[in-house]
C-alpha cells in the first residue's frame, strides 16, 4: 500500500503536452487542412499519445499532417488518467475550432454542423444547445461588470473499445436462485448492478434476485477496466448466458405445462404461456422441475453482429458535447464554473442513474483539471513540491456546478445489449469547454492549464492577440 | 511517523513543568529528536508535520483536556477572553463574537474544513508552522530547519504561493489566517510558563525572519498560550475579512485581509488593515491605513487604500499576480467594513 506522497511521485501522471495546431479553412468554414505537432511526456516511457483527437474529430478535413513526439523525462511515468491523450488534444483543437468560427463569422455550433460528419454529434449539439440556452450567448468580452459571465462548448470523442476475452457463467439452481460469475471488477462504475439488470431482464426477474460474483480469478475471465470497455464487453455474454440458461429451464418445464418451450416466456417472475396468460408457473416452482441441481451456461464476447468494422455503424466513436457557463472575476482572476450541460451517447443506456453519475464524475474531474490540478516540480532539484492532497488541488464540494445530463440513445444492433462505456468520453471535452467559456467571458484566450487566477490576471494584463488569417 | 511517548497533562502547572520545546526548535536539523518534548492540543498541524517526517518528537504532552481553557468569556469593558483551547468551531458559532468581531468569525469560518475546525484550537492555529512546501518537504533543509538556503527564493524555484513583502530572507507566508483578524483587533496573547504569566500584543508575538528565521513567534521553552484577549471595539467600529484562494473548498489563502475601521461623522478615524499570505508574519498595511484616515469610506478611497496595501512589494518569480489580488480584496473588505 502506497502512501499519498508515493502515489504522486511513483505511480504516474497524465502526460503533460504542448500542442501546436494550425488549421486552414475557406471563408465559409469548410476545412482545407490541419497540421499538428504535439509533444507529450510519459516520463521515461513512450506513448504519451496526446495527438490523435485533431486527426479524428472532424473527418471532413481533407488534408491532415501530424507529428507526435514523445519527450523523455526523469519526472515519473505517464499513467492512464481518464481518456489518455484525449483531453489534451481536445483542449487544443476545440479552442481552435472556436477561434475559426469567430474568424469566419459563424456560430461555433453552426461551424461544427458544417465540418462534423457525425449525425449523433449533430443531434447532441441541437438538444444540448436548446437545454443550455446557447442562443442567448453574447459576444466575447461583452459581459458587463467586474465579474463577467461567459459560455462555451466543446466536443468529445472516444473510441469504441471491446475486449474479446470477456466471459461469464450464469447458473440457475433448483431453489430458484440465479448467479452470474465473472472475474470482471467494479472500479466504482456499477458493473455489478448492470450485470444483475441484464440477467434479471432476460429471466423476467428483478435485479435483486440475481447474485453477482465478480473480482475473483476463479471465475471466467473478464475484461480489464480500461478504455471504457467494461460494459460493452461483458454485458453481451451475460445476456447470452442468461438466455441459454433460460432456454434450459423452459425446456425442463414445457412438458408439465403442456406447451412447447418456444411458446413460453419469462414475465414478471413467472413463466407464462404466450398464448394463454392464465397458464403460468412461478420462477421458483419452475426451477424445482430442473432435472439437475443446477444448470449453467458460460459465454464469451463475440464479434459484433456483422463484424467490428461496419463503416459508420459499429466502429464508430462515442462522445458528446458539453456546454459550460463560467464566471470570471476580472480583479482577482478567479474562475468559477456555474453550470454544465452535457449531451452524450454510449449506445443503449442500461442504468441511467449510474450513467449520469459517470458523466457527472467525468465533468467534475474535467473541471478539476481545467482549473486546479497541477504538479509542481522544482526545476532545481527535481522534487515534486505538492505530493499531497493539501497542495495538489482537486475540485471540492463547493466547486461543483449545476450539471444537467442528456443521454442521446443510439441503437445500432451491434451486440445483444448494444451497450457501450461512458467514463472516458465524459471527461474529454470539459477543459476545452471551460476554456472557451472563459474566452467568451473576458475576450482573452488562455492556452495553458490549469486556468488559475495567476494565468487569468496575466492574460488580462497582456495586449489582445489577433486571430490568424483564414 | 516515529514512535513517541504520550502524556496527558491535567493542569497548566503540570504541563509547563514537562521540559517542553517549541515545535520550531524540535524541527531544527541539529535538534535531538530523541530528547524533544512538545505540546499538542488539537494536533492538526503537529500530525501533518509528523506525517511528512519533518517533526519527530520523543514525547508529546497532550494539553487538549486542560481545564478552563476552552471557554469564551466576555469581560465587559476589558474585552473578550478566548481560551487557548477554544476550537475554531466554537469561535465560528459564537453569536457575540459574530456581532462585535465580524472579521474574526469570517476568518474562522473560512479556515480549513468543518472537520478540522471541530478539532483545531485557537492556540494551535496561532502556533501552526508555515505551509511553504520546501519547509514541509523532508528533502529540503531550509533556513527554518537550520539549513543555509531559502529554496523558495532561489532562481527557478516554485514560489507562486509565497510572500511578496518582507521576503528577502525567507518567503514562507504565515499559516494562520485567523491571526490577521486577531492582529487587526489588537489582540493580546497570554503566555504561561514556569516563571508565571506574560501578556504580549499578538502583533509583537510574531517574529520576522530577519529577527529569527527559525521561528515565527517568540514563545519560549515550557511556555503555553493560555488566553487571547480581544479589546472591546469602540462604538462605530466595523470589520470585515476576505480570504482569497484558488478554491472555495478547503484551501490556503493566496491572499487574505482583515479590516477594522472606526468612523465618526462620516470619516474614518482609525483603521487597522492586516494582510495574510503576504509576508512571513500577519502584516499591518500601514500605507493603506494611512490612506483612509480622515477620509470617508467609499469606492474611491477604498481603491486607493487597496493600491497602497502592497506598497514596497518585492514579488518573486511566480507571485507578482498577488499584488492586484490584494488590491482587489483590500478594497472590497474596506467597503464591507465601512458599511457599519
Amino acid at each position: 500500500m502506497l502512501d499519498r506522497r508515493e502515489e504522486h511521485v511513483a505511480v504516474g501522471n497524465r502526460p503533460n503536452s504542448v500542442q501546436n495546431l494550425r488549421i486552414g479553412a475557406k471563408k465559409d468554414g469548410t476545412l482545407t487542412a490541419m497540421q499538428l505537432t504535439s509533444y507529450g511526456t510519459a516520463g521515461v516511457g513512450l506513448g504519451a499519445g496526446v495527438g490523435w483527437i485533431a486527426e479524428t474529430m472532424y473527418l471532413t478535413n481533407p488534408n491532415f499532417k501530424g507529428e507526435q513526439y514523445d519527450v523523455l523525462t526523469n519526472a515519473g511515468p505517464g499513467a492512464a488518467f481518464r481518456a489518455p491523450g484525449a483531453p489534451q488534444g481536445a483542449f487544443a483543437l476545440e479552442q481552435l475550432i472556436d477561434e475559426l468560427a469567430e474568424k469566419v463569422g459563424v456560430d461555433a455550433l453552426a461551424l461544427r454542423d458544417k465540418i462534423d460528419k457525425s449525425e449523433m454529434r449533430r443531434e447532441q449539439r441541437r438538444v444540448g444547445a436548446e437545454r443550455f440556452g446557447w442562443s442567448k450567448r453574447q459576444a466575447p468580452g461583452s459581459s458587463p461588470g467586474v465579474v463577467k459571465r461567459g459560455v462555451g462548448a466543446a466536443q468529445s470523442e472516444w473510441g469504441r473499445f471491446i475486449d474479446m476475452d470477456s466471459s461469464c457463467e450464469v447458473r440457475l439452481h433448483q431453489d430458484g436462485s440465479v448467479e452470474i460469475m465473472s472475474s470482471v471488477q467494479d472500479l466504482g462504475t456499477g458493473i455489478r448492478t448492470v450485470l444483475a439488470q441484464v440477467v434479471a431482464e432476460e429471466l423476467g426477474l428483478q435485479p435483486t434476485d440475481v447474485t453477482v460474483r465478480i473480482g475473483d480469478t476463479n471465475y471466467p475471465p473478464g475484461p480489464g477496466s480500461g478504455g471504457s470497455k467494461t460494459t460493452g464487453s461483458i454485458t453481451p455474454p451475460a445476456r447470452t448466458a442468461a438466455y441459454k440458461v433460460g432456454q434450459q429451464l423452459l425446456t425442463a418445464v414445457a412438458p408439465s405445462m403442456g406447451v412447447a418451450a418456444s411458446e413460453l416466456a419469462f414475465v414478471g417472475g413467472k413463466i407464462v404461456a404466450k398464448s394463454n396468460a392464465g397458464k403460468s408457473l412461478s420462477f421458483r416452482e419452475a426451477a424445482q422441475k430442473l432435472p439437475t441441481q443446477q444448470v449453467s451456461a458460460t459465454e464469451k464476447r463475440k464479434d459484433d453482429y456483422g463484424g467490428f468494422f461496419r463503416p459508420g455503424v459499429s466502429f464508430g466513436q462515442s462522445g458528446g458535447i458539453q456546454f459550460v457557463e463560467v464566471s470570471v472575476d476580472t480583479e482577482t482572476g478567479y474562475v468559477k464554473v456555474e453550470r454544465v450541460v452535457g449531451a452524450h451517447d454510449c449506445g443503449r443506456p442500461i442504468n441511467p442513474l449510474a450513467l449520469e453519475s459517470q458523466i457527472n464524475g467525468g465533468i467534475l474531474q474535467g473541471i478539476s483539471w481545467a482549473l486546479y490540478e497541477n504538479r509542481h516540480m522544482d526545476r532545481n532539484y527535481g522534487h515534486m513540491m505538492n505530493a499531497n492532497l493539501d497542495q495538489y488541488k482537486i475540485l471540492g464540494s463547493r466547486e461543483v456546478p449545476q450539471i444537467d445530463i442528456i443521454m442521446v440513445e443510439e441503437y445500432t444492433a451491434t451486440s445483444s445489449t448494444d451497450a457501450l462505456g461512458i467514463a472516458e468520453s465524459a471527461n474529454v471535452a470539459t477543459a476545452a469547454a471551460v476554456a472557451n467559456a472563459v474566452y467568451n467571458a473576458i475576450g482573452v484566450r488562455i492556452y495553458e492549464l490549469p486556468i488559475t487566477p495567476e494565468r487569468v490576471l496575466n492574460a488580462l494584463a497582456k495586449p489582445k492577440q489577433k486571430l490568424g488569417k483564414v | 511517523m516515529n514512535a513517541f511517548q504520550w502524556t496527558d497533562a491535567t493542569s497548566v502547572k503540570q504541563a509547563t513543568g514537562q521540559n517542553t520545546t517549541p515545535v520550531a526548535d524540535a524541527m531544527l536539523v541539529n535538534a535531538k529528536p530523541e530528547s524533544a518534548t512538545i505540546f499538542k492540543a488539537g494536533g492538526v498541524d503537529v500530525l501533518d508535520l509528523m506525517k511528512e517526517h519533518v517533526l519527530a518528537p520523543a514525547r508529546i504532552v497532550g494539553i487538549g483536556n486542560l481545564p478552563k481553557l476552552d471557554a469564551i468569556r466576555n469581560a465587559g469593558k476589558d474585552g473578550t477572553h478566548l481560551g487557548a483551547l477554544v476550537t475554531l468551531a466554537q469561535l465560528e458559532r459564537d453569536g457575540d463574537l459574530h456581532k462585535s468581531y465580524r472579521a474574526l468569525t469570517e476568518a474562522v469560518s473560512h479556515a480549513a474544513t468543518p472537520q478540522v475546525r471541530n478539532a483545531a484550537t485557537l492556540g494551535g492555529n496561532i502556533m501552526q508552522r508555515p505551509h511553504c512546501w520546501y519547509f514541509r518537504n523532508e528533502n529540503f533543509k531550509c533556513l527554518k530547519k537550520g539549513g543555509t538556503v531559502c529554496f523558495a527564493n532561489q532562481p527557478g524555484a516554485e514560489n507562486k504561493y509565497h510572500a511578496i513583502l518582507g521576503n528577502q530572507t525567507c518567503s514562507a507566508v504565515h499559516g494562520s489566517s485567523i491571526s490577521t483578524a486577531l492582529v487587526a483587533f489588537g489582540a493580546q496573547v497570554e503566555l504561561t510558563g514556569p516563571q508565571g504569566v506574560r501578556r504580549v500584543p499578538l502583533e509583537q508575538f510574531f517574529v520576522t525572519p530577519e529577527k529569527d528565521v527559525k521561528r515565527e513567534n517568540s514563545i519560549q521553552p515550557n511556555e503555553l498560550i493560555t488566553d487571547v484577549l480581544l479589546p472591546t471595539p469602540a462604538a462605530g467600529t466595523g470589520s470585515w475579512y476576505i480570504k482569497f484562494g484558488e478554491r472555495e473548498s478547503y484551501d490556503w489563502a493566496l491572499a487574505d485581509v482583515a479590516v477594522v475601521l472606526e468612523q465618526q461623522n462620516g470619516r474614518c478615524t482609525k483603521a487597522s488593515i492586516v494582510l495574510g499570505a503576504a509576508a512571513p508574519v500577519p502584516l499591518r498595511a500601514a500605507a493603506a491605513e494611512a490612506a483612509l484616515i480622515g477620509k470617508p469610506i467609499n469606492e474611491e478611497t477604498a481603491r486607493a487604500a487597496g493600491q497602497a496595501a502592497t506598497t514596497g512589494a518585492t514579488p518573486l518569480e511566480h507571485n507578482a499576480y498577488k499584488v492586484p489580488i490584494f488590491a482587489a480584496i483590500v478594497k472590497r473588505a474596506i467597503l464591507k467594513a465601512g458599511e457599519v
